[in-house]
């Protein structure tokens, strides 16, 4: 073990640091000593380093849910996790005393294994150690997780999928919150995979929703390469932690063929946590495709379509030959479609229990 | 007496409105009185006051005015009178003048139009219907375009007309009472007069509401609903509520007993429905 004491010659080394959005949940206070063993290392661990050469992530989201611009020699405070991102990276949950990349700008640092051709090799960092308590045990975002009894769900759930990144999920999620809540209803927003980021979550809060959790708060700090049992577990607990909401919206992370996504929407006892779904795309040939993979591969049929092809009148023209609603962000947030919904669902219900 | 309060809204974000609270307390669901377009309001909420008194039920009538709302009978106008009045409901329940029980709505005029549109886009916040002499309506069937149907027409009004679709057997699901004054056959200016309009609804509110009644009944069986949507001539009448409040039965109709409407099965102009129907 590499283990230093925080209280003498490594508390300096804390002091200052930037704690970061996927570290919001944990205690600082229960953080006495410094691990510098990194072979071991595993997702969810916290994790102090050191900024070295900025690259494309100029900003950390910090804890408290601001941005704070990233200079080198800043100190900073992380979680050790996997990345799955199209458009950015692919990393996996690993550290090195030769460095380390900053995967995700919620705070996710690990080992770059592929990047998407148009952006910047990945900020780097030099890994200190990882963070652990007065018994030497290395202190994970798991061990700060809401503690959630299994019980029930809010009385409706809607789950929004999408075609992959950028299709306009979280738009639709909080435009569905912002309805519901202007009806009336009490709205819990989750997001329940993907990787830690405060920008859904400001978003569902700017819409109005009553409770917001992510899987964050139930101690993952990005939920590639984890179990499926586990994420369900995961969504299953965040709904309980919700159950007095009158409806959960629950945006599921890229496209409904990611590896992770898919696994869970193939699963019967995933899919009854959920009333309906809505179906995110960037344009009608994406929609009809990723209708097409839920039809065959998971026995889902959504009750509308929403996403970035709403911006384009004659692409929702296309999208409606499709014969589902075709909703703007607008139109989600407008009370009368949650209205709609509303019995569209009470409909789903009814005859789920018939 | 029941008192009667001013309550003061927000232009453009909250109507004000006049508030009766019946003598004796009662937890029956308040009635929503919708002004029509000429917003008499203070003198039906003079005529309404007996009749909150007894049946104990609080009477809310919104104000929609005219600057803020010119088109308020659309409901799902530009500036979203459904909006507004989901607003108002939302604070008179958390300042305790009414509770969570979805509301009676009764509507004069531009306010039965307003009401048969806003139940129609929001059918659990409401409860019983009572409709009276709107110049023209909304069908719930596809004869007409919206608005004046449900058949698809403009692609710009896509999503409102799948949201009638969706919500029509929820909407004809509840008691609804139509009435109009016999006289009531002027084509006066606001009447809307368009060729299609007179076509598919006819010349006059009392053709309208005839034809609307049992295009409802229709459509209610076609959703495999029993339909308790009835219609009620008013001898004496022409269009104005203090006409109608005076000769006609309207008091207890449009505020009526909390309790499943007694009125109803008595009135109903069961021979001239089925010769529409």
């Amino acid at each position: 073990m590499h283990i230093v004491d925080m209280n003498s010659s490594a508390a300096p080394l804390l002091a200052g640091a930037k704690w970061s959005f996927v570290t919001r949940r944990v205690r600082r206070g229960g953080i006495r000593l410094l691990n510098t063993d990194l072979t071991t290392a595993k997702s969810g661990d916290l994790v102090l380093a050191e900024v070295q050469a900025i690259g494309n992530h100029k900003r950390l989201q910090l804890s408290d849910g601001r941005y704070s611009a990233l200079y080198p020699k800043d100190r900073v405070v992380l979680a050790c996790a996997d990345r799955f991102a199209e458009d950015q990276y692919e990393g996996i949950a690993a550290l090195s005393p030769e460095g380390a990349d900053l995967l995700a700008g919620g705070g996710v640092v690990g080992h770059m294994r592929s990047r998407n051709g148009k952006v910047k090799n990945p900020t780097r960092l030099s890994v200190i150690g990882r963070l652990a308590d007065e018994e030497e045990h290395v202190v994970n975002i798991a061990d700060y997780a809401l503690k959630i009894v299994p019980g029930p769900r809010p009385r409706r759930v809607i789950g929004v999928l999408g075609t992959g990144m950028n299709a306009g999920k979280t738009a639709a999620a909080a435009g569905l919150v912002n309805g519901f809540a202007r009806l009336g209803d009490r709205v819990a927003a989750i997001k329940a995979t993907g990787t830690g980021s405060f920008g859904d979550v400001h978003s569902y809060e700017a819409a109005g929703a009553a409770e917001v959790l992510d899987f964050t708060d139930a101690g993952l700090a990005s939920t590639y390469r984890q179990p499926e049992a586990r994420l369900e577990d995961v969504t299953r607990s965040l709904l309980a932690a919700t159950a007095e909401c009158d409806i959960a919206i629950v945006e599921l992370a890229d496209g409904v063929s990611q590896v992770e996504t898919a696994d869970l929407l193939r699963r019967p006892s995933y899919r009854a946590l959920f009333d309906a779904f809505v179906l995110a795309a960037p344009g009608a040939l994406a929609a009809r495709g990723a209708l097409h993979w839920l039809s065959t591969e998971a026995e889902i049929a959504p009750i509308a379509l929403t996403g970035l092809m709403t911006q384009a009148p004659l692409a929702v023209a296309e999208a409606e030959t499709l014969g589902l609603p075709v909703f703007s962000r607008e139109h989600l947030a407008d009370p009368a479609t949650a209205s709609c919904l509303s019995g569209i669902l009470a409909h789903r219900v009814r005859e789920g229990a018939a | 007496m029941a008192q009667i309060q001013f309550r003061p809204g927000v232009p453009g974000v909250l109507p004000s409105a006049w508030l009766i609270r019946p003598r004796t307390g009662s937890a029956a669901p308040p009635v929503l009185a919708i002004h029509g377009l000429n917003r008499e309001t203070e003198l039906m909420a003079s005529m309404l006051e007996a009749q909150a008194d007894s049946t104990g039920r609080t009477v809310v009538l919104p104000i929609f005015d005219r600057t803020s709302w010119p088109r308020f009978q659309r409901a799902a106008c530009k500036q979203r009178s459904d909006w507004a009045l989901l607003a108002l409901l939302r604070v008179l329940r958390r300042e305790g003048w009414i509770g969570e029980t979805p509301p009676d709505i009764s509507g004069f005029s531009g306010g039965a139009q307003f009401a048969h549109r806003f139940t129609w886009l929001y059918p659990d916040c409401a409860g019983k219907l009572c409709l009276v002499a709107p110049g023209w309506w909304t069908f719930p069937d596809t004869r007409g375009a919206y608005p004046y149907g449900i058949a698809p027409g403009d692609p710009a009004d896509s999503t409102s007309v799948f949201r009638m679709r969706a919500n029509l057997a929820r909407f004809l699901d509840r008691e609804i009472h139509v009435m109009v004054g016999a006289l009531d056959v002027k084509q006066d200016k606001n009447l809307r007069q368009d060729p299609c309009v007179m076509a598919q609804q006819g010349p006059n509110r009392v053709e309208r509401a005839r034809r609307w009644t049992a295009a409802a009944i229709r459509a209610a069986r076609r959703c495999g609903l029993r339909p308790r949507i009835s219609f009620q001539l008013m001898e004496d009448c022409g269009h104005s509520f203090g006409d109608c409040m005076a000769n006609g039965s309207l008091g207890p109709a449009f505020v009526s007993e909390a309790t499943p409407n007694p009125l109803v099965p008595a009135l109903l102009d069961h021979h001239h429905l089925e010769e529409v129907a």
